[in-house]
């Protein structure tokens, strides 16, 4: 027969491996209430798994070693920084987005004074997201709008 | 609503895993001679065999079993 402490050993063993097959389970649920269903007794597994680690660590069966403090420290302030530099390459790339957008926009063809079709011939390719929008609402008196 | 037979399988590998551990929760609470353990594992086997439970339900009322039923 297993000691007490086997027997709480097997006991977590069993809860991690139930855990890991709900865990699975909800992942490729299809049925949203089997799935929500997975995920309630997931969240009570893992409970239970607290238990029971937690009557082995009050009787010395499981002393998870803390980390150095120093280590901790310098892990916090390497992934603060890392959040930061994620955040400002984000920010950059939005704005070199954004400033591509502005100059298709203003088409520099307005600028260096290049004649632009359309108005005065009445068949120009259109130059802007607007001419477009205007061709597409142009209807010739052939098919008025009614 | 039919189950999948990814969700099939995980019902039957749950329902298996569930089963084991409210005989072995049992035999552990059977076994231990400290009074609060004793209470941990039959607590444990409570909650498997409700989660047992709550699967078949599930199964039940998503694909219905006419001549389905449970007993204990």
């Amino acid at each position: 027969m297993l000691d007490e402490r086997e027997r709480l050993q097997d006991s977590l063993v069993t809860q991690k491996h139930i855990a890991h097959g709900y865990n699975c389970a909800a992942g490729e649920a299809a049925n949203p209430q089997l799935m929500d269903a997975f995920m309630n007794i997931l969240r009570d597994e893992h409970q239970i798994q607290y238990e029971i680690f937690n009557e082995m660590r009050v009787r010395g069966w499981y002393q998870p070693k803390e980390a150095n403090m120093n280590d901790i420290r310098q892990s916090f302030s390497k992934w603060s920084q890392e959040l930061q530099q994620v955040h400002s390459n984000t920010m950059r790339a939005g704005a070199k987005q954004v400033g591509a957008q502005q100059t298709g926009i203003q088409s520099p063809g307005y600028q260096t004074g290049i004649p632009q079709y359309g108005f005065q011939t009445g068949v120009g390719m259109p130059q802007q997201p607007g001419d477009i929008q205007q061709q597409n609402m142009y209807r010739s008196p052939q098919n008025p709008v009614i | 609503m039919q189950l999948t037979e990814m969700e099939l399988f995980h019902v039957e590998e749950q329902l298996r895993s569930e089963a084991l551990a409210i005989a072995k929760s049992l035999a552990f609470a059977s076994q231990s001679t400290d009074p609060r353990l004793q209470q941990v594992y039959s607590r444990a086997a409570e909650r498997h065999r409700t989660h047992y439970e709550t699967i078949l339900k599930n199964v039940q009322s998503i694909a219905p079993q006419g001549q389905f039923q449970t007993q204990y």
